[in-house]
Protein backbone atom coordinates (compact mmCIF):
# COMPACT_ATOMS: atom_id res chain seq x y z
CA UNK A 1 0.00 0.00 0.00
CA UNK A 2 -0.18 2.60 0.84
CA UNK A 3 -3.38 4.99 1.12
CA UNK A 4 -2.02 8.01 0.64
CA UNK A 5 -4.44 11.59 0.85
CA UNK A 6 -5.49 12.82 -2.43
CA UNK A 7 -5.59 16.20 -2.72
CA UNK A 8 -9.29 17.81 -2.99
CA UNK A 9 -11.09 14.25 -2.30
CA UNK A 10 -12.92 14.42 0.46
CA UNK A 11 -11.25 12.42 3.03
CA UNK A 12 -13.55 10.05 5.25
CA UNK A 13 -10.99 8.05 7.27
CA UNK A 14 -7.71 9.30 8.18
CA UNK A 15 -6.23 6.92 10.25
CA UNK A 16 -2.73 7.86 11.97
CA UNK A 17 0.05 5.41 13.14
CA UNK A 18 -2.00 3.21 14.93
CA UNK A 19 -0.54 0.13 16.29
CA UNK A 20 -2.62 -3.07 18.03
CA UNK A 21 -1.20 -5.79 20.21
CA UNK A 22 -2.99 -8.41 22.39
CA UNK A 23 -0.34 -8.52 25.68
CA UNK A 24 3.21 -8.52 24.27
CA UNK A 25 2.31 -9.86 20.79
CA UNK A 26 2.18 -6.98 17.97
CA UNK A 27 -0.51 -7.89 15.45
CA UNK A 28 0.58 -4.39 13.72
CA UNK A 29 2.49 -1.33 14.09
CA UNK A 30 2.14 2.70 12.98
CA UNK A 31 -0.31 1.83 10.42
CA UNK A 32 -1.40 4.97 8.37
CA UNK A 33 -3.93 5.30 6.22
CA UNK A 34 -6.25 7.50 4.39
CA UNK A 35 -9.79 6.55 2.95
CA UNK A 36 -11.96 9.32 0.51
CA UNK A 37 -15.22 9.56 -1.25
CA UNK A 38 -16.00 7.35 -3.47
CA UNK A 39 -12.54 4.55 -2.73
CA UNK A 40 -12.52 0.98 -2.20
CA UNK A 41 -9.70 0.13 0.17
CA UNK A 42 -9.41 -3.86 -0.28
CA UNK A 43 -7.85 -5.65 2.31
CA UNK A 44 -5.79 -8.73 2.58
CA UNK A 45 -3.37 -11.00 4.23
CA UNK A 46 -3.05 -14.48 5.70
CA UNK A 47 -4.76 -15.66 8.15
CA UNK A 48 -4.01 -14.08 11.90
CA UNK A 49 -2.61 -11.10 9.97
CA UNK A 50 -5.16 -8.79 11.90
CA UNK A 51 -7.29 -7.84 9.17
CA UNK A 52 -9.95 -8.61 11.42
CA UNK A 53 -8.64 -6.75 14.47
CA UNK A 54 -8.07 -3.67 12.30
CA UNK A 55 -11.61 -3.26 10.99
CA UNK A 56 -12.43 -4.00 14.89
CA UNK A 57 -10.14 -1.10 15.65
CA UNK A 58 -11.79 1.05 12.45
CA UNK A 59 -15.31 0.30 14.01
CA UNK A 60 -14.52 1.45 17.58
CA UNK A 61 -15.57 -1.91 18.66
CA UNK A 62 -11.97 -3.01 20.40
CA UNK A 63 -10.61 -1.90 23.31
CA UNK A 64 -8.55 -2.81 26.62
CA UNK A 65 -11.63 -4.56 27.85
CA UNK A 66 -10.77 -6.85 25.80
CA UNK A 67 -7.09 -7.02 25.95
CA UNK A 68 -6.09 -5.43 23.42
CA UNK A 69 -3.76 -2.18 23.36
CA UNK A 70 -4.43 0.15 20.69
CA UNK A 71 -2.38 3.45 20.03
CA UNK A 72 -2.74 5.88 17.78
CA UNK A 73 -5.54 7.80 16.42
CA UNK A 74 -8.36 6.83 13.83
CA UNK A 75 -10.27 10.39 12.43
CA UNK A 76 -13.68 10.38 10.50
CA UNK A 77 -14.24 13.23 9.29
CA UNK A 78 -11.60 15.00 11.21
CA UNK A 79 -13.31 13.77 14.52
CA UNK A 80 -11.25 11.18 16.79
CA UNK A 81 -13.68 7.55 16.61
CA UNK A 82 -12.56 7.61 20.64
CA UNK A 83 -14.46 10.75 21.56
CA UNK A 84 -17.65 9.70 19.21
CA UNK A 85 -21.03 9.59 21.06
CA UNK A 86 -22.47 6.03 20.34
CA UNK A 87 -24.87 7.53 17.66
CA UNK A 88 -21.91 9.78 15.94
CA UNK A 89 -19.75 6.40 15.41
CA UNK A 90 -22.32 4.31 14.42
CA UNK A 91 -23.62 6.92 11.39
CA UNK A 92 -19.64 7.49 10.40
CA UNK A 93 -19.00 3.95 10.53
CA UNK A 94 -20.83 0.65 9.72
CA UNK A 95 -19.74 -2.89 9.84
CA UNK A 96 -20.58 -6.61 8.67
CA UNK A 97 -19.12 -9.16 9.73
CA UNK A 98 -18.24 -12.53 8.48
CA UNK A 99 -21.09 -14.63 9.85
CA UNK A 100 -24.31 -13.74 9.16
CA UNK A 101 -25.53 -15.57 12.18
CA UNK A 102 -24.07 -13.63 14.55
CA UNK A 103 -25.36 -11.14 13.65
CA UNK A 104 -29.40 -11.09 12.88
CA UNK A 105 -30.75 -11.05 16.20
CA UNK A 106 -34.59 -9.95 14.99
CA UNK A 107 -37.14 -12.57 14.40
CA UNK A 108 -38.06 -11.37 11.01
CA UNK A 109 -35.93 -8.97 8.27
CA UNK A 110 -38.48 -5.97 8.94
CA UNK A 111 -37.60 -5.82 12.31
CA UNK A 112 -33.85 -6.69 12.13
CA UNK A 113 -33.60 -3.73 9.57
CA UNK A 114 -35.45 -1.45 11.46
CA UNK A 115 -33.32 -2.31 14.88
CA UNK A 116 -30.44 0.31 14.45
CA UNK A 117 -32.72 3.18 13.39
CA UNK A 118 -34.87 2.73 16.41
CA UNK A 119 -31.90 2.67 18.21
CA UNK A 120 -30.91 6.01 16.82
CA UNK A 121 -34.12 7.60 17.59
CA UNK A 122 -34.63 8.06 13.72
CA UNK A 123 -38.49 8.39 13.50
CA UNK A 124 -40.81 5.80 12.38
CA UNK A 125 -41.40 6.88 8.67
CA UNK A 126 -38.21 7.39 7.66
CA UNK A 127 -37.11 4.57 9.68
CA UNK A 128 -39.74 2.71 7.06
CA UNK A 129 -38.53 4.67 3.97
CA UNK A 130 -34.84 3.22 4.84
CA UNK A 131 -36.27 -0.07 5.16
CA UNK A 132 -37.53 -0.26 1.62
CA UNK A 133 -34.53 2.15 0.07
CA UNK A 134 -32.01 -1.04 2.17
CA UNK A 135 -33.92 -3.30 0.93
CA UNK A 136 -34.09 -2.23 -2.99
CA UNK A 137 -30.30 -1.51 -2.74
CA UNK A 138 -29.77 -5.07 -1.64
CA UNK A 139 -32.57 -6.67 -4.17
CA UNK A 140 -33.89 -8.46 -1.03
CA UNK A 141 -37.54 -6.60 -1.71
CA UNK A 142 -38.88 -10.48 -1.31
CA UNK A 143 -37.72 -10.87 1.84
CA UNK A 144 -39.31 -8.11 3.82
CA UNK A 145 -41.58 -10.20 5.99
CA UNK A 146 -39.22 -13.65 6.06
CA UNK A 147 -38.04 -14.67 9.33
CA UNK A 148 -34.46 -14.16 9.68
CA UNK A 149 -34.12 -17.96 11.37
CA UNK A 150 -35.76 -19.47 7.90
CA UNK A 151 -32.84 -17.80 5.53
CA UNK A 152 -30.16 -19.08 3.18
CA UNK A 153 -26.63 -18.40 4.41
CA UNK A 154 -26.59 -16.03 0.99
CA UNK A 155 -29.76 -14.11 2.52
CA UNK A 156 -28.99 -13.63 5.77
CA UNK A 157 -25.54 -12.04 4.69
CA UNK A 158 -27.42 -9.70 2.52
CA UNK A 159 -29.93 -8.84 5.32
CA UNK A 160 -26.71 -8.30 7.58
CA UNK A 161 -25.76 -5.45 4.71
CA UNK A 162 -29.18 -3.99 4.30
CA UNK A 163 -29.43 -3.76 8.02
CA UNK A 164 -26.09 -1.96 8.51
CA UNK A 165 -27.11 0.25 5.47
CA UNK A 166 -30.61 1.28 7.07
CA UNK A 167 -28.26 3.49 9.73
CA UNK A 168 -26.72 5.27 6.36
CA UNK A 169 -22.96 5.14 7.84
CA UNK A 170 -20.79 6.90 5.83
CA UNK A 171 -17.83 4.07 5.47
CA UNK A 172 -18.80 0.49 5.56
CA UNK A 173 -16.61 -2.04 6.42
CA UNK A 174 -16.84 -5.27 4.92
CA UNK A 175 -15.04 -8.25 6.87
CA UNK A 176 -14.93 -11.34 4.74
CA UNK A 177 -18.24 -10.86 3.70
CA UNK A 178 -18.48 -12.75 0.63
CA UNK A 179 -16.65 -15.70 2.46
CA UNK A 180 -19.85 -17.98 3.07
CA UNK A 181 -22.27 -17.25 0.18
CA UNK A 182 -22.90 -18.59 -3.52
CA UNK A 183 -20.91 -16.84 -6.65
CA UNK A 184 -24.29 -15.05 -7.45
CA UNK A 185 -25.06 -13.51 -4.24
CA UNK A 186 -21.05 -13.00 -3.73
CA UNK A 187 -21.01 -10.28 -7.45
CA UNK A 188 -24.54 -8.90 -6.22
CA UNK A 189 -22.56 -7.99 -2.83
CA UNK A 190 -19.55 -6.71 -5.20
CA UNK A 191 -21.83 -4.43 -6.93
CA UNK A 192 -23.41 -2.87 -3.47
CA UNK A 193 -20.42 -2.05 -2.01
CA UNK A 194 -19.47 -0.61 -5.43
CA UNK A 195 -22.73 1.39 -5.30
CA UNK A 196 -22.34 2.19 -1.56
CA UNK A 197 -18.78 4.00 -2.70
CA UNK A 198 -20.33 5.80 -5.84
CA UNK A 199 -22.98 7.41 -4.07
CA UNK A 200 -20.51 9.42 -1.90
CA UNK A 201 -19.74 6.31 0.82
CA UNK A 202 -16.29 4.89 0.96
CA UNK A 203 -15.78 1.40 1.45
CA UNK A 204 -13.03 -1.05 3.65
CA UNK A 205 -13.19 -4.38 2.25
CA UNK A 206 -10.93 -7.10 3.68
CA UNK A 207 -11.39 -10.57 1.61
CA UNK A 208 -8.94 -13.38 0.28
CA UNK A 209 -11.00 -13.32 -3.05
CA UNK A 210 -9.05 -11.79 -5.72
CA UNK A 211 -12.19 -10.99 -7.38
CA UNK A 212 -13.07 -9.21 -4.47
CA UNK A 213 -10.24 -6.93 -4.58
CA UNK A 214 -10.62 -6.61 -8.25
CA UNK A 215 -13.07 -3.73 -7.01
CA UNK A 216 -10.89 -2.02 -4.69
CA UNK A 217 -9.44 1.31 -6.08
CA UNK A 218 -6.29 0.34 -3.55
CA UNK A 219 -5.11 -2.39 -1.33
CA UNK A 220 -3.23 -2.85 1.25
CA UNK A 221 -1.48 -6.41 2.49
CA UNK A 222 -1.11 -6.81 6.38
CA UNK A 223 1.24 -9.26 7.51
CA UNK A 224 1.50 -9.61 10.94
CA UNK A 225 3.45 -7.94 13.38
CA UNK A 226 4.60 -5.93 10.83
CA UNK A 227 6.14 -2.01 11.65
CA UNK A 228 4.55 0.31 8.48
CA UNK A 229 6.40 3.30 9.95
CA UNK A 230 8.09 4.04 7.10
CA UNK A 231 5.43 3.19 4.30
CA UNK A 232 3.92 6.47 3.05
CA UNK B 1 -58.92 -12.61 17.96
CA UNK B 2 -55.60 -10.28 17.36
CA UNK B 3 -54.66 -8.75 20.75
CA UNK B 4 -52.49 -6.72 21.82
CA UNK B 5 -49.04 -8.27 23.19
CA UNK B 6 -50.28 -5.82 26.76
CA UNK B 7 -53.00 -8.04 27.39
CA UNK B 8 -51.28 -11.03 26.46
CA UNK B 9 -49.24 -10.36 29.06
CA UNK B 10 -51.87 -9.79 31.51
CA UNK B 11 -53.06 -12.57 30.51
CA UNK B 12 -50.03 -14.45 31.30
CA UNK B 13 -49.63 -12.75 34.49
CA UNK B 14 -53.12 -13.42 36.05
CA UNK B 15 -53.23 -17.30 34.96
CA UNK B 16 -49.88 -18.20 36.39
CA UNK B 17 -50.33 -16.42 39.16
CA UNK B 18 -53.79 -17.97 40.34
CA UNK B 19 -52.24 -21.39 38.98
CA UNK B 20 -49.63 -21.20 41.76
CA UNK B 21 -52.17 -19.27 44.85
CA UNK B 22 -54.93 -22.18 44.10
CA UNK B 23 -54.64 -25.15 45.78
CA UNK B 24 -57.60 -27.22 45.63
CA UNK B 25 -58.63 -28.94 42.31
CA UNK B 26 -61.94 -27.41 42.17
CA UNK B 27 -60.62 -23.72 42.15
CA UNK B 28 -57.41 -25.37 39.69
CA UNK B 29 -60.07 -26.24 37.82
CA UNK B 30 -61.68 -23.36 37.29
CA UNK B 31 -58.16 -21.28 36.34
CA UNK B 32 -57.60 -24.44 33.71
CA UNK B 33 -60.83 -23.69 32.35
CA UNK B 34 -60.13 -19.53 32.05
CA UNK B 35 -56.68 -20.59 30.49
CA UNK B 36 -58.47 -22.35 27.75
CA UNK B 37 -60.98 -19.49 26.95
CA UNK B 38 -57.58 -17.45 26.75
CA UNK B 39 -55.99 -19.67 24.27
CA UNK B 40 -59.30 -19.86 22.11
CA UNK B 41 -59.10 -15.68 22.18
CA UNK B 42 -55.64 -15.74 21.25
CA UNK B 43 -56.51 -18.43 18.65
CA UNK B 44 -54.20 -20.98 19.85
CA UNK B 45 -54.52 -24.17 17.76
CA UNK B 46 -54.40 -26.85 20.86
CA UNK B 47 -54.09 -29.78 18.34
CA UNK B 48 -50.71 -28.16 17.02
CA UNK B 49 -49.54 -27.39 20.54
CA UNK B 50 -50.17 -30.91 21.87
CA UNK B 51 -48.14 -32.19 18.85
CA UNK B 52 -45.20 -29.75 19.57
CA UNK B 53 -44.91 -30.43 23.48
CA UNK B 54 -46.13 -34.13 23.33
CA UNK B 55 -42.44 -34.85 24.95
CA UNK B 56 -43.29 -32.41 27.61
CA UNK B 57 -46.87 -33.69 28.36
CA UNK B 58 -45.61 -36.95 28.47
CA UNK B 59 -43.34 -36.20 31.26
CA UNK B 60 -45.89 -34.08 33.20
CA UNK B 61 -47.91 -37.40 32.88
CA UNK B 62 -45.31 -39.31 34.55
CA UNK B 63 -45.01 -37.06 37.24
CA UNK B 64 -48.56 -37.35 37.68
CA UNK B 65 -48.62 -41.00 37.89
CA UNK B 66 -45.51 -41.28 40.31
CA UNK B 67 -47.47 -38.65 42.76
CA UNK B 68 -50.23 -40.53 43.00
CA UNK B 69 -48.78 -43.50 44.17
CA UNK B 70 -45.83 -42.29 45.92
CA UNK B 71 -48.40 -39.68 48.02
CA UNK B 72 -50.29 -41.26 50.65
CA UNK B 73 -53.16 -40.19 52.72
CA UNK B 74 -57.15 -40.15 52.88
CA UNK B 75 -59.09 -42.89 51.25
CA UNK B 76 -57.52 -45.87 50.45
CA UNK B 77 -58.46 -46.60 46.65
CA UNK B 78 -56.33 -49.31 45.47
CA UNK B 79 -54.03 -51.65 48.07
CA UNK B 80 -52.20 -54.93 47.66
CA UNK B 81 -52.78 -56.48 51.45
CA UNK B 82 -51.23 -53.82 53.51
CA UNK B 83 -49.43 -51.74 50.84
CA UNK B 84 -51.40 -48.70 49.75
CA UNK B 85 -51.11 -48.27 46.46
CA UNK B 86 -53.44 -45.68 44.84
CA UNK B 87 -54.62 -43.17 48.04
CA UNK B 88 -57.44 -40.47 47.23
CA UNK B 89 -54.68 -37.96 48.66
CA UNK B 90 -52.40 -38.86 45.93
CA UNK B 91 -54.76 -38.76 43.04
CA UNK B 92 -55.70 -35.16 44.43
CA UNK B 93 -51.84 -34.32 44.64
CA UNK B 94 -51.60 -35.11 40.29
CA UNK B 95 -54.57 -33.73 39.49
CA UNK B 96 -53.50 -30.70 40.83
CA UNK B 97 -50.03 -30.50 39.34
CA UNK B 98 -52.07 -31.65 36.49
CA UNK B 99 -53.69 -28.83 36.29
CA UNK B 100 -51.39 -26.09 37.65
CA UNK B 101 -48.98 -27.54 34.67
CA UNK B 102 -51.60 -27.25 32.24
CA UNK B 103 -52.35 -23.22 33.40
CA UNK B 104 -48.59 -22.57 33.26
CA UNK B 105 -48.10 -24.70 29.95
CA UNK B 106 -51.27 -22.41 28.30
CA UNK B 107 -49.43 -19.09 29.56
CA UNK B 108 -45.93 -20.41 27.38
CA UNK B 109 -48.54 -21.08 24.83
CA UNK B 110 -49.92 -17.53 24.76
CA UNK B 111 -46.41 -15.94 24.65
CA UNK B 112 -45.90 -17.76 21.71
CA UNK B 113 -48.38 -16.01 19.78
CA UNK B 114 -46.47 -13.03 19.87
CA UNK B 115 -45.38 -11.84 16.16
CA UNK B 116 -41.76 -10.98 16.14
CA UNK B 117 -40.59 -8.76 18.66
CA UNK B 118 -43.52 -7.90 20.11
CA UNK B 119 -43.47 -9.09 23.43
CA UNK B 120 -40.68 -6.67 23.78
CA UNK B 121 -42.86 -3.70 22.44
CA UNK B 122 -45.05 -4.45 24.79
CA UNK B 123 -42.86 -5.05 27.64
CA UNK B 124 -41.42 -1.47 26.11
CA UNK B 125 -45.12 0.34 26.70
CA UNK B 126 -45.06 -1.09 30.06
CA UNK B 127 -42.24 0.81 30.67
CA UNK B 128 -39.53 -1.99 31.44
CA UNK B 129 -36.45 -0.63 30.87
CA UNK B 130 -35.09 -1.93 27.37
CA UNK B 131 -32.43 -3.50 28.06
CA UNK B 132 -34.35 -6.13 30.54
CA UNK B 133 -36.80 -6.63 27.52
CA UNK B 134 -34.62 -6.53 24.97
CA UNK B 135 -32.30 -9.41 27.27
CA UNK B 136 -35.48 -11.80 27.59
CA UNK B 137 -35.68 -12.07 23.73
CA UNK B 138 -32.34 -12.66 23.10
CA UNK B 139 -32.26 -15.36 25.98
CA UNK B 140 -34.99 -17.04 23.86
CA UNK B 141 -33.37 -16.62 20.79
CA UNK B 142 -30.24 -18.33 21.27
CA UNK B 143 -31.90 -21.41 23.21
CA UNK B 144 -31.68 -22.62 19.88
CA UNK B 145 -28.33 -21.04 19.54
CA UNK B 146 -26.78 -23.26 22.35
CA UNK B 147 -29.12 -26.40 21.16
CA UNK B 148 -27.38 -26.43 17.54
CA UNK B 149 -23.98 -25.90 19.32
CA UNK B 150 -24.37 -28.92 21.39
CA UNK B 151 -26.17 -31.10 18.93
CA UNK B 152 -23.15 -30.78 16.33
CA UNK B 153 -20.82 -31.44 18.88
CA UNK B 154 -22.60 -34.65 19.42
CA UNK B 155 -22.28 -35.60 15.88
CA UNK B 156 -18.93 -35.09 15.43
CA UNK B 157 -17.84 -37.39 17.76
CA UNK B 158 -20.52 -39.84 16.30
CA UNK B 159 -18.36 -38.78 12.59
CA UNK B 160 -15.21 -40.44 14.82
CA UNK B 161 -17.22 -43.80 15.18
CA UNK B 162 -18.57 -43.90 18.27
CA UNK B 163 -22.41 -44.80 18.37
CA UNK B 164 -23.54 -42.71 21.19
CA UNK B 165 -26.84 -44.93 21.59
CA UNK B 166 -24.72 -47.75 22.49
CA UNK B 167 -22.84 -46.96 25.36
CA UNK B 168 -23.48 -46.98 28.89
CA UNK B 169 -25.30 -44.59 30.95
CA UNK B 170 -22.71 -43.77 32.88
CA UNK B 171 -20.35 -43.41 29.64
CA UNK B 172 -22.76 -41.25 28.31
CA UNK B 173 -22.68 -39.13 31.09
CA UNK B 174 -19.09 -38.65 30.96
CA UNK B 175 -19.21 -37.79 27.13
CA UNK B 176 -21.69 -35.01 28.16
CA UNK B 177 -19.58 -34.19 30.77
CA UNK B 178 -16.99 -33.70 28.25
CA UNK B 179 -19.14 -31.43 25.70
CA UNK B 180 -20.84 -29.04 28.34
CA UNK B 181 -17.43 -26.99 28.39
CA UNK B 182 -16.42 -26.64 24.53
CA UNK B 183 -20.39 -25.96 23.85
CA UNK B 184 -20.33 -23.57 26.73
CA UNK B 185 -17.34 -21.67 25.11
CA UNK B 186 -19.01 -21.76 21.33
CA UNK B 187 -21.83 -20.30 23.07
CA UNK B 188 -19.76 -17.47 24.75
CA UNK B 189 -17.98 -16.60 21.54
CA UNK B 190 -21.31 -16.37 19.11
CA UNK B 191 -22.69 -14.28 22.66
CA UNK B 192 -19.45 -11.95 21.69
CA UNK B 193 -20.08 -11.66 18.65
CA UNK B 194 -23.79 -10.42 19.08
CA UNK B 195 -22.76 -8.34 21.69
CA UNK B 196 -20.26 -6.40 18.78
CA UNK B 197 -22.51 -6.65 16.51
CA UNK B 198 -25.41 -5.14 18.64
CA UNK B 199 -22.40 -2.35 19.99
CA UNK B 200 -22.20 -1.21 16.09
CA UNK B 201 -25.57 -1.05 15.44
CA UNK B 202 -26.18 1.80 18.05
CA UNK B 203 -27.52 -0.65 21.17
CA UNK B 204 -28.21 2.19 24.13
CA UNK B 205 -26.82 4.84 21.91
CA UNK B 206 -29.55 6.90 23.98
CA UNK B 207 -31.91 6.45 27.01
CA UNK B 208 -34.88 6.03 24.82
CA UNK B 209 -35.67 4.70 20.76
CA UNK B 210 -38.42 5.00 18.36
CA UNK B 211 -40.60 1.80 17.87
CA UNK B 212 -41.25 0.94 14.41
CA UNK B 213 -44.28 -0.99 15.24
CA UNK B 214 -46.82 1.26 16.82
CA UNK B 215 -48.88 -0.22 19.54
CA UNK B 216 -52.55 0.48 20.35
CA UNK B 217 -54.84 -0.93 22.76
CA UNK B 218 -57.92 -1.53 21.10
CA UNK B 219 -61.40 -1.74 22.85
CA UNK B 220 -61.49 -5.80 22.60
CA UNK B 221 -58.35 -5.44 24.48
CA UNK B 222 -59.50 -3.33 27.01
CA UNK B 223 -62.66 -5.50 27.63
CA UNK B 224 -60.33 -8.72 27.62
CA UNK B 225 -58.15 -6.64 30.36
CA UNK B 226 -61.07 -5.36 32.29
CA UNK B 227 -62.04 -8.95 32.38
CA UNK B 228 -59.25 -10.91 33.28
CA UNK B 229 -58.83 -8.29 36.36
CA UNK B 230 -62.36 -8.59 37.38
CA UNK B 231 -62.01 -12.25 37.36
CA UNK B 232 -58.97 -12.38 38.90
CA UNK B 233 -60.31 -10.18 41.77
CA UNK B 234 -63.39 -12.29 42.81
CA UNK B 235 -61.57 -15.55 42.34
CA UNK B 236 -59.23 -14.35 45.07
CA UNK B 237 -61.51 -12.80 47.42
CA UNK B 238 -63.77 -15.80 47.22
CA UNK B 239 -60.65 -18.36 47.77
CA UNK B 240 -59.34 -16.09 50.76
CA UNK B 241 -62.95 -16.62 52.24
CA UNK B 242 -62.68 -19.86 51.97
CA UNK B 243 -59.16 -20.10 53.30
CA UNK B 244 -58.08 -21.67 50.22
CA UNK B 245 -55.67 -19.47 49.46
CA UNK B 246 -52.23 -21.06 49.32
CA UNK B 247 -50.22 -18.00 50.34
CA UNK B 248 -51.12 -15.19 52.47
Amino acid sequence: MQASDRGGCGVKLRVKQISLSYGDTAIFQNLSLSLCEGEILGIKGDNGSGKSSLCLCLSGLIGEEDGVRLCGEILYDGKPLQKMSIAERCTAVGIVFQNPDSQLFSPTVTEELAFGPENLCIPRQEIAARIEEALRLCGIEHLKNAKTHLLSGGEKQLVAIASVLTMHPKILIADEITARVDIEKKERIRNILKSFASNGGAVVLVSHNSRDLAVATKTLELERGKDYADRT
Amino acid sequence: MKLDPRSRLLLIVLLTTLAVLSEDVGNLMIVAGAAIGAGILCRISFLDAAKRLKHFLSLILFIAVVQSLTVKGGDILVHIGKVQLLTSRGIGFALEFVLRMSVILMAGLIASTAEGSEMTDGLLKLRMPYELAFMSAIALRYLPVFRDEFANRIKAIALRGIDIKKLSLWTKLKLYGYLITPAILGAMQKSEELARALNARGFRAFKKRTMLRELKLSYKDWIVMITALVFTAVFLIRMYTCGALLVL
